[in-house]
């Protein structure tokens, strides 16, 4: 096994150019994950998460483009290599889970012939015989049982968290080293969002494979991720572990996240203000106008994302021209 | 007052907005013009009612830019000439179909049970060749050219009807119109003020379609001799007298007045792209 | 419900579409001004001898009699004879009828097939310089009246370059005649055994079938087009890319997405060919049912136009009635409501 992190995007900048003018969605996104790590990307709704993953993905197509940076999963960048490869990466070594799970089925074809499409597309041709035992496996590693009923029937025959099931156990029938889940639970009830959550993790980090989740979810990443990447406005803000970032934040925005989570006994606090605009985009920080330490630098003068190693060995990054001793200082202690 | 007058200049601003964004609109519409002009001011060459019976089936040459047919008729000056009958029938008919059918698709659009029928009874009304009916009405109604508006009129209504109601029927749904029905505007006012305005987007695409189609009409009529009173030209007419004539070589008398079709249906096709290439990106 | 009853409640539509249709033919007819008497009886008749033809039609009757009338006699079977031939309109629809499902039916696979094509291309090429080529030459052939297009098509392929027979009819004027089978000549021909034939009536097809089909192609592409592109941004779409499927299979999918309202579209063009293909069959002598119903209305032989509107009003039912027990069986969705 070789080296280093398993995957890291650096410096992504996707733009979707519009009548309006260009969207500037991914800005200089740049964030690793390691083999077996959970790493999870969170945001607001139109902070850039999805818009940056598919970019990962190369799933970006027009009026989008990516125009700059690398993506590198074993050190082979994604963006620069043909099509033909691009293919035989994606559901081969990077699996993909989205957030609906009917928008991802074909409504069309039975689920096993869908399960056949995806490994003949990377295992050569084969018969549907010679499929359907691999594609019975997955469906029980997810746990559904009567996996032949199933994969007879179609998807819209399933409730959504039988549905989401499928679409991880296809993710997973071709064994990648990489799962991407956008927002795998948002779409489903909240008494299976637990259930997929855990069926995430258990099929994905505790085999060795690495999962970047997007997800709103402040909860969600803390209770299963090793990393985060929090974003904003199209730019990585702060990223580091879990535990150090969500107890010790070094930037005003990861800080008033925290702040707004409602806790007992202590008034629920919201950031005032809003999201700028993604085509006109601001000089300067993204996030000066409704941040409390901000000051004129942040106004003029965009802060970069400065990796740090307070102890030389875990990776801490943050973009903000405040002093992240001020800003950790701030956190609400729990009563 | 002001009201109106601020709309008039906003209506101006996109238009000039849409023209330049979408050269296809500018280019069609300049044809459109272009021809209609030809049609009225032009000076003709030779009288395109009286034929020169000595000069008949002369190819293209010098003298007779377009050849003569086999009356001895210009085709130039006929083709020419029929571009003053044949487009303005066209406008005036798709002009005459959208003042009937989009307040009437605007009506239908009410949620009143009579309203799904009458629809449902003009769905079958799909399901007849259009051209067929446009013959059937000019031939029974006397061949005048009013009859030929008629038939046009009858073609489009519904499907202008059935357009507007759909999009009546989904703005309906969307909350601005709830929210000027919670102020207390009256249902007429909701229709002009609220619902007109969007709805012009598609009536203004579908015009320009249902004028390119109105035009093969007109020629389809003329061309089976419904509507036509010879020796008033018109192109449909002049492919029909032309018609024999491509079996033995003499391909100026069809093509020539079919080149005008051709064109003409064409621009107004290009406005009409230009029109929904405009809508689609709006959103 | 099952598959079954849904196409029966289907076929239980039929007969009150066809109840409609009947009552709006005999209105349209009844309802436009101009006297048939008169056209009958010509230009020169006295006045004795319109208001007898006037008598004989029937036509002094009181209005709901004569829809009674009509309607019994459309249901058992007796439309009525031509005013002017006074041949049985049943008799002639029969005989002149199959032409022109022939010709339709033929066309319309070819709309459908080159319509297709270009569509899903020019979909999936979208906004590149393919794409701007075809949308201009769909344009182009769209703007076309079909009369016009066969018209140089017979220029073209029969008086400049001879590979086309002279435009007379479908086997030509010494083509001679096939035993009436199905009234199909494609499939008489080979019924017969008679491959001579097949290949003369083909090759009279051939103009005919390229105009209607290369016109209406281009309504077709055009719908095609913009439906796909949609199909192709679904999120299926982009799902099955993240699976890595080839492109070829990302297009399949899109296109199984797209088919219900492809096939609708295709039903609709039906009908329209059916009038497009009375002019065409009016240029190439085709003794179609279009031809002769176009001949009819020009010359007011009502009962004649009766019998076409019924006629293809009803195929046009029909068709539709096929589409949807098709979009049905095909859709897996609609099937467990």
């Amino acid at each position: 096994m070789a080296h280093g992190p398993l995957l890291e995007v650096k410096g992504i900048t996707t733009r979707f150019d519009t009548r309006h003018g260009s969207v500037k969605a991914v800005n200089a996104v740049s964030f690793q994950a390691d083999r077996g790590e959970m790493v999870g990307i969170v945001g607001e709704s139109g902070c850039g998460k999805s818009a940056t993953v598919r970019s990962v993905l190369g799933l970006i197509r027009k009026p989008g483009r990516v125009v700059d940076g690398e993506v590198l999963l074993d050190g082979r960048d994604l963006l620069h290599i043909p099509k033909r490869e691009l293919r035989r990466v994606r559901g081969d070594r990077i699996g993909f889970v989205a957030q609906n799970p009917f928008a991802s089925l074909n409504p069309i074809l039975k689920i096993e012939r869908q399960f056949h499409n995806v490994i003949t597309a990377h295992r050569g041709r084969s018969s549907r015989s010679s499929t359907r035992p691999l594609a019975r496996e997955m469906l029980d590693a997810v746990g559904i049982p009567g996996p032949d009923r199933i994969l007879d029937g179609y998807a819209h025959e399933l409730s959504g968290g039988m549905a989401q099931r499928v679409v991880i156990a296809m993710a997973l029938s071709l064994d990648p080293e990489l799962i991407i889940a956008d927002e795998p639970t948002t779409a489903l009830d909240v008494t299976i969002q637990g259930q997929i959550l855990d069926l995430l993790k258990r099929n994905s980090v505790d085999e060795g494979r690495s999962l970047v989740l997007v997800t709103h979810d402040l909860g969600v990443v803390a209770q299963y991720c090793d990393r985060v990447v929090v974003m904003y406005a199209g730019k990585v803000v702060e990223t580091g572990p879990v535990r150090e970032v969500f107890s010790r934040p070094w930037h005003p925005y990861t800080l008033g996240l925290l702040q707004s989570v409602p806790r007992r006994g202590a008034k629920v606090k919201s950031l005032p203000g809003r999201v700028p605009s993604l085509i006109d985009y601001p000089v300067g920080c993204p996030f000066a106008n409704r941040c409390s330490f901000a000051f004129d630098r942040c106004r003029e003068e965009a802060p970069e994302l400065s990796p740090v190693f307070p102890d030389g060995v875990t990776q801490r990054a943050v973009s903000c021209h405040a002093d992240p001793e001020e800003v950790s200082a701030s956190v609400p202690r729990a009563r | 007052m002001d009201d109106t007058r601020t709309q008039f200049g906003e209506t101006w601003h996109r238009s000039v907005r849409a023209v330049r964004e979408q050269p296809s609109i500018a280019v069609g519409l300049g044809i459109v013009i272009v021809m209609l002009l030809a049609g009225f001011f032009m000076p003709l060459p030779f009288s395109p009612t009286r034929p020169d019976p000595i000069n008949t089936l002369q190819p293209p040459s010098g003298s007779h830019w377009f050849g003569t047919d086999s009356d001895g008729f210009d085709v130039f000056s006929r083709t020419i000439a029929s571009a003053a009958r044949d487009l303005p029938l066209a406008l005036l008919g798709t002009l005459a179909s959208v003042l009937i059918g989009v307040p009437l698709g605007l009506l239908a659009s009410s949620r009143s049970r009579w309203s799904e029928r009458i629809m449902r009874g003009l769905d079958v009304f799909q399901s007849f060749p259009l051209v067929i009916l446009a013959i059937t009405i000019v031939t029974l109604t006397g061949n005048r050219l009013e009859n030929v508006i008629l038939a046009i009129i009858v073609i489009n209504v519904p499907r202008f009807m059935r357009l507007i109601r759909s999009e009546a029927l989904a703005l309906r749904e969307s909350r601005f119109i709830e929210a000027a029905r919670a102020v207390g505007a009256g249902r007429i006012r909701v229709l002009r003020r609220h619902m007109l305005p969007n709805v012009l987007g598609v009536t203004l695409a579908q015009s320009s379609l249902a004028a390119a189609h109105a035009i093969v009409v007109i020629a389809a009529l003329s061309f089976v001799g419904a509507g036509v009173s010879p020796p008033n030209p018109s192109w449909g007419l002049m492919i029909q007298a032309g018609a024999r004539q491509m079996t033995t070589g003499d391909w100026w008398v069809v093509v020539f007045p079919g080149l005008a079709v051709l064109l003409t249906v064409a621009a107004l096709n290009l406005v009409a792209d230009g029109l929904q290439a405009r809508r689609e990106s709006e959103h | 419900m099952t598959l079954i009853k849904l196409i029966a409640k289907r076929l239980l539509m039929i007969p009150i579409s066809m109840f409609v249709l009947i009552t709006l033919t005999f209105l349209l007819l009844e309802l436009m001004p101009g006297n048939p008497a008169v056209t009958i009886a010509g230009d020169f008749a006295s006045e004795e001898e319109v208001a007898s033809i006037e008598e004989e039609l029937g036509l002094n009757d009181p209005l709901l009699e004569r829809y009674v009338n009509y309607l019994g006699d459309v249901v058992t079977g007796d439309l009525g004879r031509s005013f002017f031939t006074e041949r049985p309109v049943r008799d002639e629809l029969l005989e002149r009828v199959p032409a022109t499902i022939e010709l339709v039916i033929l066309a319309l696979i070819v709309a459908s097939g080159i319509g297709l094509l270009l569509g899903t291309l020019g979909a999936y090429f979208r906004r590149q310089f393919y794409d701007r080529f075809s949308r201009g030459a769909v344009t182009l052939f769209q703007s076309t009246p079909d009369f016009l297009l066969a018209l140089v098509l017979i220029y073209l392929f029969f008086f400049l370059w001879g590979l086309a027979p002279a435009p007379v009819g479908r086997l030509g004027l010494s083509g001679g005649s096939v035993d009436r089978v199905t009234g199909f000549l494609l499939i008489d021909t080979l019924i017969a055994g008679d491959f001579e034939s097949f290949v003369n009536a083909a090759k009279h097809l051939l103009l005919p079938v390229a105009a209607l089909g290369v016109v209406y192609a281009a309504y077709f592409a055009k719908t095609a087009r913009s439906t796909m592109a949609t199909a192709l941004d679904s999120s299926q779409v982009e799902f099955a890319r993240a699976c890595g499927l080839s492109e070829l299979k990302v297009v399949r999918y899109g296109l199984l997405q797209a088919r219900t309202p492809i096939l609708t579209y295709a039903a609709i063009l039906f009908g329209a060919l059916i009038g497009g293909a009375a002019i065409i069959e009016r240029i190439f002598s085709w003794q179609g049912a279009g031809q002769w119903a176009l001949e009819a209305i020009l010359s007011l032989d009502i009962p004649v136009i009766q019998g076409f509107i019924l006629a293809a009003g009803f195929l046009t039912i029909f068709v539709y009635l096929l589409l949807d027990v098709l979009v049905l069986v095909l859709d897996p969705r609609i099937r467990y409501e």
